[in-house]
């Protein structure tokens, strides 16, 4: 029996295996704990305290316990870190909105201190323009990528467009027909780039709010709500677009309408 | 919050030495519980307003990051002891006492956890 033990040891025990087993040693109870650990500890929020107090933890750990300590602490992470992860990621996507619809109010009410040369005489609701310039925002940033989409193939087929060419000085028939097609595939998307970009520019030059609008911002149950509330969607949009108007241009009355002692200009009956 | 043997151990533990600072591993390991559970009931702690936490100054350590520490405060040393003190008579949870005071008599410890201490 000793023999075989022996023999096994002697088998099993080479200087291989001994750097092996240091090493795995080492891998699992020494490096391993702590990589784990500080990629399982990722999932908290950048400034959650656990994040740094569990790995500054595991510093005062015994090195044979540091791996238990560590499959332990992962379910830390998943309990207490991933609910926190949700609950900050919640918030980053909140508190941009807000702050954003914050600004839009800012801008759209009129600043008391500075004279409104545009002030209408009905107070415009600052939430029609939110909603109008947010609907421009979301149609401009749609065009404009792509716009960049565009710019970028239009750039990508550039030397496409030179090996035609080129292709074109030593077979006449072959250059010019791949030039041509690489010609009419870049004035096709210079064009589609262009139109859309007329497009931008007259729904930002339209102003007025249709009817369309009304409905997208009311969302899917626009009838339903419509119909609960017996809103008239036309005069809806009428006094919306009333509200949102640059100041009018109101006329003079004639001479011979004004009240009896009042003067355009003059100074107001006591 | 549910009395479980986890929150009694921790409890136990935490009033060992009710005014000093205790470390979450050090703690775990006389709760005898995994981190995996003493967190997320510091946690609940701390949100109860039962302990404080601070961290260490890193001048006063060297060469070692500093560690994130928990203080019972008065509110939840009696919240904590009148729990102790009422699992005492709970035969459900007298054995884990037992244990403890069984434990620490073993190891010549002063014992601090005594039934009705917050009263």
């Amino acid at each position: 029996m000793i023999d075989i033990v022996s023999a096994i040891i002697t088998t099993a025990v080479t200087w291989k295996t001994v750097i092996g087993g240091v090493v795995i040693l080492g891998v699992t109870f020494g490096l391993a704990p702590g990589l784990l650990l500080n990629i399982a500890v990722l999932i908290f929020p950048k400034c959650h305290p656990r994040r740094a107090e569990l790995i500054n933890e595991l510093k005062v750990v015994p090195f044979f316990q540091r791996a238990l300590w560590v499959f332990s602490a992962l379910g830390v992470t998943v309990t207490e870190g991933l609910p926190a992860r949700v609950r900050s990621i919640r918030a980053d996507r909140a508190q941009p909105a807000e702050a954003k619809l914050d600004a839009d109010r800012a801008e759209a009410a009129p600043d008391a201190n500075e004279p409104d040369e545009d002030a209408s005489p009905v107070q415009a609701h600052p939430l029609t323009r939110i909603g109008k310039r947010s609907i421009m925002e979301r149609l401009t940033k749609r065009l404009d990528t792509r716009w960049a989409t565009t710019i970028g193939v239009s750039i990508a087929s550039m030397p496409l467009l030179v090996v035609a060419m080129r292709s074109g000085i030593d077979d006449v028939w072959r250059g010019a027909s791949s030039g041509a097609v690489a010609f009419a595939g870049l004035a096709a998307l210079i064009l589609a780039a262009r139109r859309e970009r007329n497009a931008v520019h007259r729904a930002r030059l339209d102003l007025t709010i249709t009817t369309d609008d009304v409905r997208a911002a009311l969302g899917p149950d626009a009838d339903h709500l419509m119909a609960q509330t017996d809103v008239d969607v036309d005069e809806l949009v009428r006094r919306i677009n009333i509200e949102i108007a640059t100041l009018p241009i109101l006329p003079d009355p004639p001479a011979g309408r004004l009240p009896t002692g009042q003067a355009a200009g003059g100074e107001p009956p006591d | 919050m549910r009395k479980t043997h986890a929150l009694i151990q921790v409890a136990a533990a935490l009033l060992e030495d009710p005014h000093a600072r205790q470390w979450g591993y050090d703690t775990a390991k006389r709760a005898g519980v995994r981190s995996g559970v003493l967190y997320p009931m510091l946690t609940r702690f701390l949100e109860a307003g039962w302990v404080t936490d601070g961290w260490e100054n890193p001048d006063a350590i060297n060469g070692r990051p500093p560690r994130r520490y928990y203080q019972l405060t008065q509110g939840g040393l009696a919240q904590l002891g009148a729990l102790l003190a009422e699992v005492e008579t709970d035969p459900r949870f007298a054995a884990i006492l037992a244990d403890r005071r069984r434990t620490r008599r073993l190891l010549n410890l002063t014992p601090n956890v005594t039934p009705g201490m917050a009263t």
